[in-house]
């Protein structure tokens, strides 16, 4: 379980796959305003990753949205995955 | 442009690759590049805008042709480029949509001409295209005045003819094998192409990530050369020791068609220029008679290379046939039913790449062909050849070496006996062991159920069964003796082990705990026999080994108060 400040470890384990960075550095305040390299080409990278890590299917509206740590932790839990 | 030839090992080569996509596919470079290293290629990439691969082509000053690739993958999919066919195919006059394949693939084929003439040392991979499943005609496809699919293969039509002209410089990548395997429903993710004009979902961008890697690696990487093949289960379904040339599963119906067809594709690969060899524990009587006159066997002595087939242990015969055809053990690929086997030569020999076994045989000729080890994009004419070339030339040399440590080997298998007295549950397979087994039996003497439980219930006698497991699971019931107890000696009236798990001292185990027990009971000697036959040769030495006395005529006799059988400390006896 993970408490509500901090990030799950899997989930910053994709997003760091996704944008190439150590995993260290994808923290739960960590977004598309904070990360240099998480920019719109690799907002789709950590969607999929995400998606394929968590056997998960974000809907085409929500995935805009999905635009930090947090909010994608959010988006695991509403579905009962974290 | 081989490496091998020019003598840089693979790992060293940073290939310079462009990709010009008609969608976007900038999630690909990532994805190909962690592919790539894992067959030792480095990678550096240009993304060329999406859609605008004719631009990027025609300007002679584009990113492009500045960035001087080595390989450029130029990818194309019908929904993109037949896009107006596809989505508006009643807005073409019949005369105009009919010929829509030949004036597209007169232009894509022009700028690969161009980009080959523009940077001539470079391979370009272009791929097929696959027709959509769906298109607006609905079941007016095939039935209207034109068709979609029509178009699209007279297009795949131009492209191969043109691809072929330019090889080796160009190569057709099998996108529409790619797709259909797939499915357009799960190649396709719509949300992808709406929020990023990207059209494949992610397992599709695996998929076309591992393809293209392998069309890479085929033209820059390094061909595995050798197929080495153990025989029973494996070639066949059976044990030829065991069940006989006759019993052996390998024809024409059932199972047996499955091992038939398998043959027929691993003939395939020596066609291509693979050497095969085999690698076996067996008689080799018993397997050669299999190879040269088994009516349905594919696979002739004539087609392998080395035939290593005898009770050696297979690290050394995987030497020995290094040796024999004066390759490295980095160019072979070993195929086995047994996990033991593998697992042995992963550890003794991690350059031999190993390959997985199906659980069901039905799997074989499937698996086969998605062997990837041997990948090639053309054949040279030597290719062809070089399967006989190695086989005249195979030079036989005696192998005086064992590889790797045994001991190791041994202990990582955790293997652990349990070896208890027969009772009704184990009496059916104690029974079918007697019967069954031919090759590691010394006396090889057949007992029914009812012989057996009649051993059972006379106090001079006992019948052990031993069942082992070790880390690939339970082997079941795989060794068995029977022990007529007459005065200050047990005689071992019966002692035999499955081919399975032959090789892992299983026996000296077995053999030790025998040595225990009549100690315990007071007995002094154990004695044995041999009896000859033409299937267990295998064991004529078997006594001995175990420091039996000969006593002459096949008799052998260990003296417990001097000798003790040590129980290997890698096997746990319980």
């Amino acid at each position: 379980m993970t408490n509500e400040g901090s990030l799950n470890q899997q989930l910053a384990g994709a997003i760091a796959q996704a944008l190439q960075l150590p995993e260290e550095q994808v923290v739960i305040s960590s977004s598309v305003e904070t990360l240099e390299s998480w920019d719109s080409l690799a907002h789709l990278m950590v969607i999929m990753e995400v998606e394929q890590g968590f056997n998960v299917q974000f809907s085409t509206e929500e995935i805009p949205q999905l635009t930090s740590a947090k909010k994608l932790q959010d988006a695991l839990r509403s579905r009962g995955l974290l | 442009m081989e490496l091998e030839q020019n003598g840089h090992p693979p790992h060293e080569r940073i290939l310079r690759i462009a990709l010009l996509a008609s969608s976007n596919l900038d999630m690909l470079p990532p994805l190909l590049k962690e592919g790539l290293a894992e067959v030792g290629l480095g990678a550096e990439f240009y993304v060329g805008g999406f859609g605008q691969y004719r631009q990027e082509l025609l300007k002679p000053d584009s990113g492009y042709y500045a960035f001087k690739p080595d390989v450029t993958l130029l990818f194309w999919d019908a929904l993109d480029i037949f896009s107006p066919l596809v989505e508006k195919p009643l807005d073409y006059a019949a005369g105009v949509a009919e010929s829509q394949g030949t004036v597209i693939a007169e232009e894509c084929t022009d700028l690969i001409s161009l980009a080959l003439k523009r940077v001539p040392n470079q391979v370009v991979l272009i791929n097929d295209l696959a027709a959509p499943a769906v298109t607006s005609l609905g079941l007016l496809e095939g039935n209207g005045p034109w068709s979609v699919s029509a178009q699209i293969e007279q297009f795949n039509a131009i492209l191969r003819a043109k691809v072929k002209e330019h090889s080796p410089k160009a190569a057709l990548v099998d996108y529409t094998g790619l797709v259909a395997r797939s499915g357009q429903d799960q190649w396709y993710d719509q949300r992808f192409w709406y929020l990023a004009r990207c059209r494949l979902g992610r397992p599709a961008l695996n998929a076309l990530a591992h393809l293209y890697v392998r069309y890479i690696k085929a033209t820059f990487g390094k061909r595995k050369k050798v197929l080495v093949l153990d025989l029973d289960n494996t070639l066949w379904g059976g044990i030829v020791g065991e069940d006989g040339p006759e019993g052996i599963r390998l024809g024409t119906e059932g199972i047996g068609l499955a091992y038939r067809d398998m043959q027929g594709h691993i003939l395939n690969l020596w066609r291509q220029g693979v050497l095969l060899a085999v690698n076996s524990k067996n008689n080799q009587a018993d397997a050669m008679e299999v190879l040269g006159k088994h009516p349905y066997m594919v696979l002739r002595p004539d087609y392998f290379s080395s035939l290593q087939i005898n009770w050696r242990d297979k690290a050394t015969n995987m030497v020995a046939i290094a040796d024999e055809l004066d390759l490295g053990l980095d160019s072979f690929v070993f195929l086995d039913d047994n996990p033991v086997e593998r697992e042995f030569i992963k550890q003794q020999l991690p350059q031999v790449l190993i390959l997985d076994f199906p659980d069901d045989p039905s799997q074989l000729p499937a698996m086969l062909l998605d062997v990837e080890a041997f990948d090639a994009i053309r054949l040279t004419q030597e290719d062809e050849k070089r399967g006989e070339m190695y086989q005249s030339q195979s030079k036989r040399k005696r192998l005086e070496r064992s590889a790797g440590s045994l001991e190791e080997f041994y202990r990582s298998l955790e293997m652990h006996a349990s070896i208890l007295p027969v009772d009704s549950f184990s009496l059916p397979r104690a029974a079918q062991m007697t019967q069954r087994t031919n090759q590691f039996n010394v006396t090889t003497r057949r007992y029914s159920e009812a012989d057996i439980a009649s051993f059972i219930s006379n106090p001079a006698w006992r019948v052990y069964a031993l069942g082992l497991e070790d880390r690939f699971g339970d082997n079941g019931l795989v060794a068995l003796a029977a022990i007529e107890a007459s005065g200050d000696a047990w005689r071992i009236d019966t002692f035999l082990m499955s081919c399975r798990v032959l090789g892992r001292t299983v026996e000296t185990a077995f053999f030790g705990f025998l040595a225990r027990e009549a100690r315990t009971a007071g007995a002094r000697y154990l004695q044995g026999k041999f009896i000859p036959t033409t299937k267990n040769d295998l064991v004529k030495d078997l006594f001995k080994q175990h420091g039996f006395e000969d006593q002459g005529s096949d008799h052998w006799v260990l003296s417990l108060k001097e000798r003790d059988i040590a129980i290997p400390d890698w096997v746990v006896v319980n």
